[in-house]
């Protein structure tokens, strides 16, 4: 998997309202402001899209920061 | 396995109508412009017809099939199959399908009865239409699809309000002994909670808890008579589901994409649809959306698709690819050709 | 599943679908004529007991169709060895249903721990719905190659009665039925004969609870009818009078077009089996069609008019004491809520 600044950038060019460069591997992302279940879908999705890694509902809940969220899709690809 | 092939069966035409009623999810008060903004990009539905109290499905489904029957000049003598698909029937008892025999003006020798499924209902009344006509004697069948889902929603819920319209669909298909049908028909009912109205039914019969309000999240004031909705799980099953459904399918029939002119599928919500049309490589120009204007219609999605994206395109033969997922769990897709689809403009009951 | 010789294929889209086995669950709580005539003294005895029925069993509170199919559907997997991962369809007809949503067919499916390739719906029918389905699952046999489907038929009727509707307390018995239904080279079902005459849809209803009349202060408004029986507008009604009329016109020429279709005659048949909505109809329509008394089945007495459960309760019963054989031609038939009405043969 790539290194996570490109991870990041990809994040932030999905959600509309992050300022780009704001976003770091220790922000935890419920911060996000108007973090929603929307955003959440979105997460999933750019995982299933860009690499084919399913997120579960779950899975989410247990991660805090965008670092473990980069961990865990990295671990699965 | 459910997976198979059907011979004898061509679509001719398909009618669709929704109320007039229209709402806008610009004008929804309880998100944020932030939140309406997301929402509308990321969910893609822009506006959704809305049945005012007194219309039902069965009624947007006559509309939709007497327009269609007059269209193609049917004679409705000839009509000896009637399949409503829907989970909004008029009454417990009798079966829909039965007074639409009779308010169609359709003959006693008709064959009726109704299914009960939601976002693939739609292909499986076709698998069933399609075998009765390929073994069953019949020659002509009327496919009716379609729900009243917003009877269970709730404005207070910003997690259903926003994504559900209403939508009558009518489906003429006769026999045609050279065309052959592909399905893959599947179910998961450990999944049976994901999308649900808990009180109702005779599970949980309607009483005195069944209308009190609560909070669920933060947005999500609903009670035990709404459609509980877990976008999340439902969200994960699709995109997990549907594209090795479809792939499956393709394999088996041994159609590859380039030869499908079109991939019709049940319209859920433009991110999920979007990904699962990554997931399968697919360009955009074969995947047409009416969630933009509709919503989620349930079973009437693929339909409604089809007579208001693709009117003229049907005109010549065509091979499609048509696939629902979701309420059940339950997902099917078809492929198929056509020769000619006529299809009337969306009626606006 | 994947063939490479098509011939294969050919072959299998051909093979007849068959009843293999039936089985059946009836609710614990038992309501027996005495119960009846203690619960309505005043009611008279003899018109009742024409209908054939001495008891029923009948849905306690909180028990609904779907169990009973289910509880059904298990002993008939038991007893049958039936491997689930060969299931390749699950029908469940009734009108009874858990949910608006989902349908009640895939959280049966859910429960039994089907395949998901395993291809389930509902189908919404009522007297007539075991043959329709038949029908439908026999059309899907015949031209897919599906291996065994499961069909559960199932009523919880008696939930929807007024508490002083007493005919239809008398006649009707809530159960659930399960059926394996399997592609074999012995088998055979149809031809297939239907009818409908949705004019006659508020004949036998149940108004109110869906779209057309939502539950509302006037659903629970008592109402009369001529004879004086109890129903409202969310209770189930039955027009005892015009049913049984309807029947005696339609069913003696849904039996006469079968036979015909099928070139066979009464004497080519083994046994007839009805749907059971109750033996002084049925006698009616026996000796109307010219059945000889041998050859047509009455299973009311212990289980009342069972609504989609009648004919398949009527075969296990059958078969456990030696009417129904392997080999036999049967006629099965259905009518009723709809109103509808189907028939067909089956070679068991």
């Amino acid at each position: 998997m790539e290194d996570i600044t490109l991870f990041i950038s990809k994040i932030e060019g999905e959600i509309d309202g992050i300022v780009p460069g704001s976003l770091k591997p220790e922000t935890h992302f419920r911060e996000i402001p108007e973090w929603s279940s929307m955003h959440a879908l979105v997460l999933m999705a750019l995982s299933e899209t860009e690499y084919d890694v399913t997120l579960t509902g779950e899975d989410l809940r247990k991660c805090g920061t965008v670092q473990e969220i980069y961990n865990l899709i990295s671990s699965r690809t | 396995m459910a997976i198979f092939s059907v011979n004898g069966s061509r679509i001719c035409g398909i009618a669709a109508a929704v109320p007039k009623e229209k709402e806008h999810n610009l004008d929804y008060e309880r998100l944020t412009e932030a939140e309406k903004k997301l929402l509308i990009k990321t969910i893609g539905i822009s506006t959704r017809h809305i049945a005012p109290p007194g219309i039902t499905t069965a009624d947007l489904c006559q509309q939709a099939a007497e327009k269609l029957i007059d269209t193609l000049k049917w004679d409705k003598n000839e009509i000896d199959l009637l399949i409503f698909v829907s989970q909004s029937p008029d009454h417990f008892l009798p079966a829909s399908a039965v007074i639409l025999q009779h308010k169609l003006g359709l003959p006693k020798t008709t064959a009726a009865l109704d299914i009960m499924l939601g976002c693939s209902g739609y292909v499986y009344g076709l698998s069933v239409i399609s075998s009765l006509l390929s073994t069953g004697g019949f020659k002509k069948a009327i496919l009716l699809a379609g729900d009243i889902s917003t009877h269970g929603i709730t404005r207070t819920d910003k997690s259903t309000w926003p994504l559900f319209g209403d939508a009558g669909t009518a489906t003429a298909i006769e026999f045609n002994s050279t065309s052959k049908t592909f399905f893959n028909l599947q179910s998961d009912g450990s999944g049976a909670n994901a999308i649900i109205i808990p009180d109702g039914g005779l599970r949980n019969p309607i009483s005195e808890k069944t209308f009190v309000n609560e909070e669920a999240e933060k947005g999500i004031i609903r009670h035990r008579r709404n459609l509980w909705l877990n976008g999340l799980d439902v969200f994960n099953f699709s995109v997990r589901e549907a594209p090795v459904n479809i792939r499956t399918l393709m394999e088996y029939a041994e159609v590859p994409e380039e030869q499908i002119d079109y991939f019709i599928f049940h319209q859920a919500n433009l991110l999920m649809n979007e990904t699962i049309r990554k997931k399968l490589k697919l360009p955009v120009e074969k995947v047409p959306y009416s969630l933009g204007a509709f919503g989620n219609t349930s079973s009437a999605s693929i339909p409604l698709t089809i007579v208001s994206q693709l009117n003229q395109m049907t005109l010549t033969p065509k091979k499609l690819l048509l696939s629902g997922f979701g309420v059940g769990l339950s997902w099917a897709s078809a492929i198929l050709d056509t020769e000619k689809i006529i299809c009337p403009e969306v009626l606006y009951i | 599943m994947r063939f490479q010789n098509t011939d294969f294929l050919d072959y299998l889209c051909f093979m007849p679908s068959k009843i293999l086995a039936t089985n059946y669950h009836l609710p614990k709580k038992i309501y027996s004529n005495q119960d009846f005539f203690e619960e309505f003294p005043d009611s008279i005895g003899k018109s009742l007991e024409k209908t054939g029925v001495l008891q029923r069993s009948i849905a306690e509170k909180g028990e609904v169709s779907s169990d009973f199919a289910l509880a059904a559907a298990e002993k008939l997997i038991e007893e049958n060895k039936i491997d689930k991962s060969t299931i390749d369809l699950l029908v469940y007809c009734s009108y009874d249903h858990d949910y608006y949503t989902p349908s009640t067919a895939c959280v049966i499916h859910g429960k039994l721990d089907l395949p998901k390739s395993c291809a389930a719906f509902d189908l919404g029918l009522g007297c007539s719905g075991y043959v329709y389905s038949l029908a439908v699952i026999n059309g899907l046999m015949e031209t897919t190659g599906m291996r065994n489907a499961l069909l559960l038929t199932s009523s919880s009727l008696t939930r929807f009665f007024h508490m002083d509707d007493k005919p239809d307390k008398f006649i009707f018995g809530d159960a659930g039925s399960a059926s394996l239904i399997s592609n074999h080279p012995s088998g055979g079902i149809g031809p297939f004969v239907f009818g409908t005459d949705g004019k006659g849809y508020d004949k036998i209803i149940v108004k109110d609870g869906f779209m057309r009349a939502p539950i509302s202060e006037t659903s629970f408004v008592d109402e009369k009818d001529e004879f004086g029986n109890h129903s409202n507008p969310a209770s189930f009604k039955m027009d005892g009078v015009s049913v049984f009329l309807f029947s005696v016109r339609v069913v003696p020429p849904m039996i006469r077009e079968l036979l015909e279709k099928a070139s066979m005659s009464i004497d080519d048949i083994d046994l007839f089996i009805f749907h059971q909505p109750n033996v002084y109809l049925n006698e009616t329509l026996r000796k109307k069609i010219g059945i000889p008394v041998e050859k047509f089945v009455h299973c009311m007495d212990l289980f009342g008019n069972t609504v989609q459960a009648t004919i398949p309760i009527a075969i296990n019963e059958s078969i456990k004491n030696g009417r129904l054989k392997p080999g036999m031609k049967v006629v099965l038939a259905g009518f009723g809520v709809g109103l509808s009405w189907a028939g067909t043969i089956a070679k068991f």
